[in-house]
């Protein structure tokens, strides 16, 4: 039986790894005792896929996760045994059977619905930054990895930006709704990074983002 | 009495600089089992401090049993706090925050007590530099009744006066009963509303703690006396026992082992099958400091594994102790655990010893022959196995490895020492024999074998038959590394070593005494941390620190100790008596062994004599004290 947990990596685990999330995830189902089928071959492991991996300091208020179990176990009983088995910082919010016949995840999904929250920059320097990204006909993005460096145009995977609203405590806020493509997707580090090009002078390493929800298409 | 807050940086300030620092979740805590206390309302608070980064203190067995022993007295609250990492160091400095323990972000600097945990020479920076971020003033003489006090334990607190100018008392032996008289010494002391000072004179009676303000050193020659000062009548002890608890069976262990949320270089579950080590090698600290040898009874083993794999949620539990396959009952037990334990749980045995049982444990342990085996021969030669007191002979070497190859191993990590006392280049070279050997008993099974030679520079510690020893020249040790390399060359062999420099600093400040604690303050201000990290050493700010505070490191690292050279730790007592290790000493010039006491006979190290405790063996049997039958 497959079935699929909706659950929050919350503010608290927002530093996480992707890796650390799996691990996490794992260590918690063994917990649960829930009856996690394994791959066959040399090095088994736990038929478990956790989906469209956050950056390190990203929290993910609707992140998803498979798991092929032996049996049909009540979900019930599992879902409140994993719920408890749980680290501080994440909640089990949905869990159920998944068909056999369902897109794969990594196909059914379309762009992520980002929340921004920067402190210590003026809405208006935000704002007319953000026209200017939008204005733009490409925004090239240097991403650096410890090998290589590679360029990516921002622009096409940038779906829509909110107003930045003022909140309390000197922050500004903003959502931001950013596209997958085959696996395919950008940081919202990276735009928020970018905008420094266009007015912003704010350090994107100090913006706390959550994912609010992935959106399927 | 004393004006505290424990209220550190808030939680949004932190997360928003988090995104600057490498591996952030090092600081956030939220681990399974973590403790949180109201700390102000608690009797004492105790911040246990690891001077390295929170991947290798997370690991730490005996952080996680004091932890657990003290926060399960009802009126401490422990919290737990590592060294950050360089750029951490720096946002803290940047924004004026004070170190902060993991659970609660509370300032180190506000709690009762800090406590470090010593387990190499080269986190010695670290503690200094965690001091300083805690705004608690590095030398104990500065301390005033506001400030946090400051000890430490572990295998350093055996030889500690490096850091006797820093530390306002040491920690000696096993800490789980010791720790307890800590704290309620503190505590009294707390209630008394008593000056700093008698709060010192109070702990210095408490069995196993030494306190280094209380005595002064007189340097006659080579040597370094430690003699308790005349405080108006008080006296401290002129030695102090190392503390040793008498039975691991009836010992607390952690029933809520802690689980990082980040992999900590150790990812498993732990139980400690044994305490101490009576194999006798000559160059083993830990095996001379931490006698007698203490087993588990199987049953206990078996319920601390099951408890905590379930608990955990693990798939793996390692077996933990110095000489794994010498437990009375390991068979037995790694065959019950793997057939009982839950969800088909892995077994590993993090040190085994050269030989076909071993091997053939590994191979029942299931270990991935993609992985490799790893086996510690520690010396090439036989004349210089014998030396060391490493009773395997080349036979069995080279049965184990065969043993290997049959169980479908291609892939041998071997480890040595060069700079070993009374070791000649053909001792060096026979390390490159030997791995030949191997590697064409590898070819024989049909295999390609790889061999890896890994290689560090011994480093002479106190508290072993090689304490008079000198450690070999840095370029002599270099020069041995280069001939080695030379007739390592060939498909399958793979040459490994350790950086010679770091060698030398392990082995200054190993036998170091109070005099170098004006060089670590020196190399510390000029930003020396991480020392034991290859990449971040920095061996000018070293050269430098030396050199301006009058230091000589050869005088430390290679000099020869005369036989009656007082030493700066002889006042306090391992257990194991100064005479024997001259004894072993004179034997390994004459590469004559000596047995292994787990059997019966008596070798007269003078732990159970001493100390009144006994060798004890799962099973119920406890070995005799033997105190008149001595057999060499």
């Amino acid at each position: 039986m497959k079935v699929r947990a909706v659950y929050e990596k919350g503010d608290r685990v927002r530093f996480l790894g992707h890796l650390d999330v799996s691990r996490c995830i794992q260590l918690a189902l063994r917990r649960a005792k829930w009856p996690v089928e394994m791959s066959q071959g040399f090095s088994p492991r736990p038929k478990l896929s956790v989906y469209a991996p956050l950056p390190v300091g990203v929290a993910g208020l609707r992140e998803h996760f498979d798991a092929v179990l032996g049996g049909r176990p009540d979900i019930g009983t599992l879902a409140r045994a994993f719920a408890v088995s749980l680290p501080e910082g994440f909640v089990l919010h949905e869990l159920y059977p998944m068909g056999d016949e369902e897109t794969p995840f990594e196909e059914s999904i379309r762009a992520s619905s980002y929340f921004v929250d920067m402190k210590g920059v003026k809405r208006e320097t935000v704002k007319h930054a953000l026209e200017a990204f939008l204005e733009a006909p490409q925004v090239l993005f240097d991403v650096r990895r410890p090998k290589r460096t590679k360029r990516v145009d921002l622009k096409p995977f940038v779906l829509g930006v909110g107003e930045p609203e003022e909140a309390d405590n000197g922050r500004v806020v903003l959502d931001m709704v950013i596209s997958h493509d085959k696996g395919r997707t950008v940081r919202p580090q990276w735009i928020i990074s970018s905008l420094g090009e266009f007015g912003l002078d704010f350090d994107p390493r100090e913006a706390i983002i959550d994912r609010r929800k992935i959106i399927f298409g | 009495m004393q004006d505290k807050t424990f209220v550190g940086p808030s939680w949004d300030d932190l997360r928003r600089l988090l995104g600057k620092v490498e591996k952030p979740a090092r600081y956030t805590g939220g681990e399974l089992g973590a403790v949180r206390k109201d700390l102000e309302a608690a009797g004492v608070t105790f911040a246990l401090a690891f001077p390295d980064v929170y991947e290798v203190g997370a690991s730490h067995l005996g952080s996680q049993i004091l932890y657990s022993v003290l926060n399960s007295l009802d009126f401490v609250a422990c919290e737990r706090v590592y060294m950050p990492w360089t750029d951490m160091e720096e946002i803290l400095r940047a924004k004026g925050w004070p170190l902060f323990t993991i659970e609660s972000r509370a300032p180190v600097g506000s709690f009762d007590i800090v406590g470090f945990s010593l387990q190499y020479e080269l986190t010695y920076t670290n503690v200094l530099a965690m001091l300083d971020l805690a705004g608690v003033p590095l030398r104990s003489m500065d301390r005033q009744e506001r400030h946090p006090l400051v000890i430490a334990g572990g295998p350093c607190a055996m030889a500690p006066e490096p850091l006797a100018d820093f530390v306002d008392a040491f920690a000696l032996g096993d800490g789980e009963e010791l720790v307890v008289d800590i704290v309620r010494a503190y505590r009294e002391w707390k209630e008394s509303g008593d000056r700093r000072t008698e709060l010192l004179k109070r702990l210095s009676h408490v069995e196993g703690v030494y306190v280094p303000s209380l005595y002064e050193v007189v340097y006659d020659g080579g040597g370094a006396r430690a003699i308790p000062k005349d405080m108006d009548g008080f006296k401290a002890p002129a030695a102090v026992k190392r503390r040793v608890i008498k039975s691991l069976e009836e010992a607390p262990y952690p029933d809520k082992p802690l689980i990082p949320l980040i992999p900590p270089i150790h990812d498993r579950a732990m139980v400690e099958i044994f305490r101490g080590c009576s194999q006798g090698c000559r160059f083993c600290q830990a095996g001379m400091l931490y006698r007698p040898v203490r087993e588990r009874e199987p049953e206990t083993v078996d319920r601390l594994a099951r408890d905590i794999l379930e608990r955990s949620g693990y798939d793996e539990v390692s077996l933990v102790s110095l000489s794994s396959a010498d437990y009375g009952y390991i068979k037995e037990t790694v065959s019950r655990l793997l057939r009982e334990s839950p969800c088909g749980a892995r077994v590993s045995l993090p040190s085994l010893r050269v030989d076909s049982f071993s091997v053939g444990l590994a191979e029942m342990l299931g270990s991935s022959s993609a992985s490799g085996l790893t086996l510690a021969p520690e010396a090439g030669s036989q004349r210089m196995r014998d030396s060391i007191n490493k009773r395997v002979t080349e036979e069995e070497i080279l049965e184990a490895a065969a043993s290997a190859f049959s169980a479908g191993y291609s892939r041998l990590k071997l480890y040595f020492m060069i700079g070993l006392p009374g070791e000649t280049d053909e001792d060096v070279l026979d390390i490159a024999r030997l791995a030949s050997r191997i590697r064409q008993i590898g070819r024989d099974k049909g295999r390609r074998p790889t061999v890896v030679v890994s290689v560090s520079g011994f480093v002479p510690k106190p508290n072993t038959p090689f304490q008079w020893e000198p450690a070999v020249l840095p370029d002599e040790l270099r020069r041995r590394q280069r001939l080695l390399r030379g007739a390592l060359r060939g498909p399958g062999l793979e040459y490994r070593y350790h950086e010679v420099d770091l060698t030398v600093l392990e082995a200054v400040f190993a036998r170091g005494d109070r005099r170098l604690g004006a060089a670590l303050e020196a190399a510390f201000r000029k930003g020396c941390r991480f020392d034991s990290w290859p990449d971040n050493v920095s061996l000018q700010a070293w050269e430098d620190a030396f050199s301006e505070t009058g230091v000589d490191p050869s005088y430390y690292a290679h000099r020869e100790r005369d036989k009656d050279e007082v030493f700066p730790w002889d006042h306090l007592s391992p257990g194991v008596r100064k005479a024997y290790l001259w004894k072993e000493r004179e034997k390994s010039r004459e590469a004559l062994t000596t047995h292994d006491c787990r059997a019966g006979r008596c070798t007269g190290c003078g732990i159970c004599v001493d100390y009144g405790v006994a060798v004890r063996l799962a099973g119920g049997k406890e070995g005799p004290l033997m105190a008149e039958k001595v057999d060499q």
